[in-house]
């Protein structure tokens, strides 16, 4: 399998919200091709070419990261730790997708470099706008470093 | 056996979970059904639609023979020909559509059997008028069997549809037996989910009192023992003068006794000095005697004298002993201090682990609020998601019913979202500290006019009195005249003109507002749950909204110091009250 075309990984556990997103984003009409991973150890693979994707060669192409955080094995608070850690992949936009806007992280994320911080709606046209606003944005507005 | 409080939401959470779970499984049974009866709809409608093209190709062949019996035309045998090519497959179909059911199986058989005499007869017709046998044509367009055979056909085709109609009467009574039942399991689980929340919320309530309670009783316990510390240090301290009062007398007395001793022996000295010159006197003159007994006399006298100052000596000595018994008092009195410190420590000790505890169970709930909005809101926006997209891509196989139940879960699913969010939006107003600065509340009341009057479409007219600043938390005030003024444009909503009257008035030490209007008012026997949390006075038809204003507003009020209450009359409208504390007091 390559992968040099995915421009989005998107790092989500549950199935439905994955099912919904990815919906949401298709409908969108959003013609980016988008790589979906169900926890933060297998993102991890992905980024840093190891175990499964071992056969990766670069992450040049990805544009943005969607990141959820409560995740079995790695949560997305790691993930993130790392990415923003590591100079050859801190310039890539991680926008954190969550359930809750109680969230006690949202202070640790955004000191650990997150780009973003969304409370995924549980009314359904909310949330596909929601999901339609931050692709546009991400993927068209934003201006990523040359 | 007792459970703890999160063990109990994870149970309610489970519950929960379950009857969500049970909805999502029986709305895809359901659209299972509706798609199977469906089809066999359709099926039925294709064998109807068969069988009269059979009937068709029938009255074609018939037709076309007759015609050209009679005229000897050969355009009529067109239809026929035709007809012959299409008859044979049409039965096949038939026959393929209705395998399923014996008895339709029969009647195909015979329609095969009764269409093929028909075709036989027509054909030898034909053929006899080919040969221009004229006679024998005749003949057999005259004896009725070609007609006979129409209406056998035309009988069985008959037969056929009917049994087809019949059975989708049937399956059509099935489905909506189904869909009642449906519906009525639908409303079930919905109540038992709202029952589930209520219950959720009640724990959530009764856990906040428990800390409010022990909250307070720390901070009755803290100043009832600093207060014995401060007592005991000046006990401690009076102690230590005293002591040292006594340690400086004792000292004195020591020295006196020094010199006491020190002036006993210089007596001594002198006692000897006397008698030496007594023996002198003794050996000088003999003579002397008178003298010489008044001298012993003397001596004797001295001997008095001397005991006299042991006997002093004695008493000095014992006056000593007593104040080194005061001392070992003193000591035993410091040794009986420090008891006390150590005990004021120990108990200090108790009030750190109380206040460990509360710290603890202050965690536990933010852990708590945390689930509620993670653990639930994420089942329901899979209900909510998927239910769109049945509603999007699914409106061809579902009926009126159908929709309007998934309508219900659309809106139901929403509902609950709203409602786990203010039911949070509650509990953080407990939890987070108060930050006050003085508020002009003729600015911020008017900026909220501004707003609401925005969102209103109605005519409303504001009469809006001078209003005196006070102390608070801005964001927190602007919620609660948001709250009010908002309550009272919506329940004006069916009134033909809006007044809306702000004012304010002192009292005692205290500065009231009020927000008054004419709207629906309400009936001032149910006061008690006016500012329950959740809890309403009106339908949700007749006035939106989840009930949990006026418990923010009254929970915001009270944080501050202040009161709140109303006064309403049903129909004639409403006044809600609130105090807050004067700015110089």
């Amino acid at each position: 399998m390559t992968y040099h075309t995915n421009e989005i990984l998107f790092v989500e556990d549950n199935m439905d919200d994955a099912a919904l997103t990815l919906r949401a984003l298709k409908k969108s009409g959003l013609k980016n091709s988008i790589f979906h991973v169900k926890d933060g150890a297998e993102a991890l693979d992905f980024i840093y070419c190891k175990g499964a994707y071992a056969s990766r060669k670069t992450n040049e192409n990805i544009k943005l990261i969607l990141l959820d955080l409560k995740m079995p094995k790695v949560s997305g608070i790691e993930v993130l730790k790392k990415i923003k850690s590591d100079p050859r992949f801190k310039t890539i936009p991680v926008v954190i997708l969550t359930s809750s806007k109680e969230d006690p992280d949202i202070k640790i994320c955004y000191e650990l470099g997150a780009n973003s911080y969304i409370v995924k709606p549980v009314e359904s046209d909310n949330f596909f706008q929601t999901i339609k606003d931050l692709s546009m944005y991400w993927m068209i507005s934003n201006q990523p470093p040359l | 056996m007792k459970f703890t409080l999160e063990k109990k939401i994870i149970f309610f959470f489970f519950l929960a979970a379950i009857a969500l779970l049970s909805v999502m499984l029986i709305f895809y049974y359901n659209a299972q059904k509706i798609k199977s009866t469906n089809d066999l709809v359709e099926q039925t409608q294709e064998v109807l639609r068969k069988s009269d093209d059979v009937l068709l190709d029938v009255l074609n062949i018939e037709t076309g023979s007759r015609g050209y019996s009679l005229t000897g035309n050969e355009n009529y045998l067109e239809p026929f020909d035709n007809a012959v090519i299409t008859i044979n497959s049409n039965i096949e179909k038939l026959a393929l559509l209705t395998k399923d059911n014996l008895n339709q199986q029969s009647r195909v058989d015979s329609l095969k059997k009764v269409v093929n005499e028909r075709l036989v007869f027509t054909k030898k017709t034909i053929e006899a008028k080919k040969k221009n046998k004229l006679n024998e044509t005749g003949e057999r367009v005259l004896n009725g069997t070609g007609k006979l055979l129409t209406d056998i056909i035309r009988s069985i085709i008959v037969d056929i549809n009917s049994e087809e109609l019949r059975l989708l009467t049937q399956r059509r009574k099935v489905v909506e037996e189904d869909t009642k039942n449906f519906t009525i399991i639908f409303m079930v689980l919905f109540a038992i989910i709202i029952i589930i929340l209520s219950s959720v919320y009640i724990l959530i309530t009764s856990n906040l009192k428990v800390r409010q309670k022990a909250e307070e009783k720390l901070q009755q316990l803290n100043k009832e023992l600093a207060y014995q510390n401060t007592e005991k240090e000046k006990r401690a301290d009076e102690l230590i003068i005293a002591n040292k009062e006594l340690a400086y007398q004792n000292t004195e007395k020591e020295k006196r006794a020094d010199e006491l001793i020190i002036a006993n022996k210089e007596l001594a000295y002198q006692n000897t000095e006397k008698e030496k010159r007594a023996d002198e006197l003794i050996i000088a003159n003999n003579e002397l005697a008178y003298q010489n007994t008044e001298k012993e006399n003397r001596a004797d006298e001295l001997i008095i004298a001397n005991k006299e100052l042991a006997y002093q000596n004695e008493e000095k000595e014992k006056r000593a002993d007593e104040l080194i018994i005061a001392n070992k008092e003193l000591n035993f009195q410091n040794g009986e201090k420090e008891k006390h410190a150590a005990e004021l420590i120990l108990s200090n000790t108790e009030l750190k682990k109380t206040e460990e505890q509360l710290i603890t169970v202050n965690k536990e709930l933010e852990t708590f609020t945390y689930s509620v909005s993670h653990d639930l809101r994420a089942p329901l926006r899979a209900i909510n998601g998927y239910s769109k997209i049945l509603k999007e891509d699914y409106t061809v196989k579902l009926d009126a019913d159908g929709m309007s139940s998934l309508n219900a879960i659309l809106n139901n699913s929403k509902k609950m979202g709203e409602l786990i969010d203010d039911l949070l939006a509650f509990s953080r107003l407990g939890r987070k500290a108060l930050t006050t600065s003085e508020i002009n509340m003729n600015v911020l009341v008017r900026s909220i006019k501004e707003e609401e009057l925005i969102e209103s479409s109605k005519k409303t007219e504001f009469v809006i009195q001078e209003l005196p600043s006070a102390m608070g938390q801005q964001s927190l005030i602007r919620q609660v005249w948001v709250n009010l003024i908002s309550n009272a444009l919506k329940f004006s909503k069916y009134k033909p003109k809006t007044i809306i009257e702000i004012g304010s008035y002192f009292k005692d030490d205290l500065v009231v507002y009020y927000v008054k209007d004419k709207g629906a008012g309400f009936d001032m026997q149910y006061y008690d749950k006016l500012f329950g949390i959740f809890q309403r006075l009106h339908s949700q038809e007749e006035f939106e909204g989840t009930g949990i204003g006026l418990a923010i507003v009254q929970k915001i009020i009270n944080r501050h110091n202040g009161m709140v209450w109303a006064e309403s009359k049903l129909n004639e409208g409403s006044c809600f009250y609130f105090s807050l504390p004067i700015i110089n007091s």
